[in-house]
Parts: structure tokens; sequence; C-alpha cells
């Protein structure tokens, strides 16, 4: 018996645990409010590291080193972006399925999360070249651009899930 | 003119009527204030994280604070043109809404500490005193920042 | 540098593509007529009692006799609670006073000020003065 990836979605909406989550009178938008807040956390410390890159900021510090204290706060920041986001997808699992936006999100996600896997084992290996140059290899700079523009499609798209409903 | 005036006045103008108007204005205004919002995030936090010796513990903290003053600026650019442009939505109802109100108060004071902060910073040299003032100062600027944006939050579930 | 102005450009021009055929669904103003304010006078039919947006549905009748579905959107669940309205003071079947505005499209849908319950206990969801439909006023 093979289950659809709908019929996933409409049995996790329907669990008392997403049921809860969707009717509660403050639970729902703490979630939301700490998944948005969490942006801050995420998307702001990665931006700091990519204006590393493009050379604007902390052009002073090696990047190895601006990207070694900095992303650190990023996972943190990602982990609470994942739990609460898993938590808010739950309550609106059946609606998410259909919704565009959502779907877009999720797109967008994992080319975030393929940018840097892609950087981290091609250019930036050879890091101690460049750590401390005036100007970083045109492939960093175009991690970064990517980084930054991903980063707030996600953004436009996560907000745009609500216009979609 | 009183304060309410004001705000009446504001929801009477073309400006607020064409964002009214337009089915995709607010919209893309509030896309542009989360970014925003992320931006500054960045900047708050590397500054005073900075302050309290959690990231680049001594590294020069005067270049930190004079390269990253920019995207303040730019950020609190953007997160206020854009925040005014939504205020127009339901103008009023803004006025009396209690978060709204709270974010206001909030934000004119982290404005300022965050200003304040980035220029002592800036003047200090590479090592500055880093004791219990500064990790106050720079607790303080985390915590007005984070009452802005939660009460920014809270403003469309009242 | 190049890539930059090209690629946020791109951004820029797939955010308002992405957003400007939706009729922004979501923004008070964009959906709802804030001139064109409506009292409605039905049997409730359905309730989805769910974040971030409550619905209700009555059943009204039109001037014709017919009988049309409504659609009414209220706030969250914690925002009707804390003006006194819970899931269960909403029974099917009941008949329930709603005014509100209505959506620009023409559509049958409302965005919810007062609500009205048989009992005669009535909730408003806007702010005391703010002249919206159902506002007693300061």
């Amino acid at each position: 018996m093979s289950v659809s990836l709908f019929q996933f979605c409409q049995w996790l909406n329907d669990t008392t645990f997403s049921t809860a989550l969707r009717e509660s009178t403050l639970m729902f938008p703490i979630v939301e409010s700490v998944h948005t807040l969490a942006i801050t956390l995420v998307v702001g410390t990665v931006a700091m590291v990519d204006l590393r890159l493009l050379g604007f900021v902390l052009r002073k510090e090696p990047v190895s080193k601006v990207a070694g204290q900095i992303l650190p706060l990023t996972w943190i920041g990602f982990a609470v972006m994942l739990i609460s986001g898993l938590m808010l997808f739950a309550a609106e699992a059946a609606k998410c399925y259909h919704n565009p936006a959502f779907r877009l999100k999720l797109i967008l996600l994992v080319l975030v999360g393929l940018n840097p896997l892609i950087f981290h084992f091609t250019i930036f290996k050879s890091v101690d070249r460049w750590d401390e140059v005036p100007r970083t290899p045109g492939r960093a700079r175009l991690a970064a651009v990517l980084s930054l523009s991903l980063w707030s499609g996600i953004i436009v798209a996560g907000r745009a899930i609500a216009y979609f409903n | 003119m009183s304060l309410l005036h004001l705000f009446h006045w504001y929801d009477h103008t073309t400006l607020a009527a064409a964002m009214r108007k337009s089915t995709w204005a607010f919209a893309v205004v509030e896309m542009i204030h989360l970014i925003g919002l992320a931006l500054l995030g960045g900047v708050v936090l590397i500054v005073n994280l900075r302050l309290l010796g959690v990231v680049f513990r001594g590294r020069a903290a005067d270049r930190i604070a004079r390269e990253l003053w920019p995207f303040l600026a730019a950020s609190v650019a953007v997160l206020t043109v854009t925040g005014v442009l939504m205020v127009s939505e339901e103008t009023v109802k803004c006025y009396y809404n209690t978060a709204f109100r709270l974010k206001m108060l909030l934000f004119l004071p982290a404005l300022f500490l965050s200003i304040g902060i980035h220029r002592r910073l800036a003047g200090a040299g590479a090592q500055p005193d880093s004791g219990t003032a500064a990790k106050l100062a720079a607790c303080a600027s985390l915590a007005l920042w984070l009452g802005v944006g939660v009460a920014g939050r809270v403003i469309g579930y009242l | 540098m190049k890539y930059r102005f090209g690629v946020l450009t791109i951004l820029a021009v797939g955010m308002a593509a992405f957003v400007a055929p939706v009729s922004a669904h979501h923004s008070f103003a964009a959906e709802f007529d804030g001139s064109k304010a409506i009292r409605l006078v039905g049997k409730l039919t359905k309730v989805d009692w769910s974040n971030p947006h409550t619905y209700f549905y009555l059943d009204v009748k039109d001037d014709r006799g017919k009988v049309v579905n409504w659609a009414c959107e209220g706030g969250g669940p914690g925002a009707l609670s804390r003006r006194g309205l819970a899931k269960g003071d909403l029974k099917l079947g009941d008949t329930i006073v709603v005014d509100g505005y209505r959506a620009k499209d023409g559509s049958n849908l409302v965005d919810a000020r007062r609500v009205t319950l048989p009992d005669g206990r009535s909730i408003y969801g806007g702010t005391p003065g703010d002249g919206g439909p159902g506002d007693n006023g300061q």
C-alpha cells in the first residue's frame, strides 16, 4: 500500500498536535513569531559572511575567521527555523501541499543549501591563498551573491504563503 | 496638531490611498521590510556580540563598528520607509494599537543606543574597554531591538 | 559588480511578478472595501477555527428569498478569545449577525468586524472609535 504525499500531509494536518496548534490561542502566534524573528539569526548572520566575501565588511579579518566566528550563530538560527517551520507546516500541512509559495520556498531552501556545499568543496578549499587578499575570487563572490539572492527569495516566498492560502 | 490628527492627515494623503488601492503594494513593501529586518538583525547581533566577547574576541572592534555602520543606517532607513508605508493600510487602527505604540516607544531608544554604541566603538581604538558598562549596553541594545521585533509581530494579533 | 546587479534585479522583478497577480489576500485594504459595510443575518453552517484566521459560514437569504452561503473572516483564535468569543460559542444552526466589510472582488466574503450571537452577546473585532461596521464609538 503506497501512501501519497498528499495523504501524508492530510494525515499530519489532522494529528492531535497539529490540530491543537492550528486552533491554539497563543502557541501558533508564538511559533510564527519565533520563526519570523529568527530570520535575523539565520539570514542576518549569513548576510554578514556574504558581505565579507563581497569585500564590504570585516575586510581586515581573514575570510575563514569570519566564517568560523559567525556561522555557528547561523546554525543555531537554522535549528530554530527548522523546528518552528516544521511545527507551522504540520499545523497547515494540507493547505501547504497545494500552496505554490510554499513549494517555491522548499525549492529555494534546497538551492540555498547546495550553494555553500558547492562553495565549500570547490573554491573554499583554496581559501589559504585568498583568505586575506583585498579582492576575493570571482567564484567566492558569485556564491555570496547567490546566497543573498536565494535567502531574500526565501523570505519573499515565505511571506507569500499567506497570500495563496 | 495632535498625534491623532497627524495620523488622520496621513490617512487622507494620495500616497496612503494609493497604497490601499493597490492589490500588490502592501505585500511587496512588507517583504522588503522583512529583508531589512534580516540585515538590521545581522549588524546588531555582530556588533553587540563583539562587545560581549562572544565573537571576534580580541579583534579590532573600532573597525567592525565603522564598517557595519552604513548597513545599520541603510537597514533602518529601509525599515522606516516601508514601516510608514504599511501604516497607511489602516492608519487610525495603528494609532490605537497597543503593540504599535509599544514598538514606536522602543524604536527610538533602540536606535539611539545603537548609534551611541557605534560612535563610541568607532572612536575607542582596537581594544575598547569591554567592562561592565559596555556589556550592559550590548545587552540593553539586544533587548530593545528584540522588543521592537516582538511588538511588531504582536500588532497583527491584537 | 556585474553579477550583483543582474541577480538582484532578477530577484526584484521576480518578487513583483510573483506577488502582482495575486489579489493580495491578507492585507485588509487590498482584499476588502473599507467603504462597503454590510450586515449579514444567517444560520451558521460551518466553522473553521484556525490560525492565522478563523472563518465561519452563514446561509443568508438574499432579497429574492434565495439562500446564499457567505464566508466571514475573523481574527485568529487568540484575538477572538481575548475579545470574549470562544470556539464553543458558535453552534452550527444558530442564527448569527455579522457586521463587516465586503470583499472587493464582489464574492460572498466579508471581513467580520462585529459578531452578534443568539443570546444577544456581541463581540467587536475592530478598535472602538475606528468607525467600522458595528462600531459603537468610544
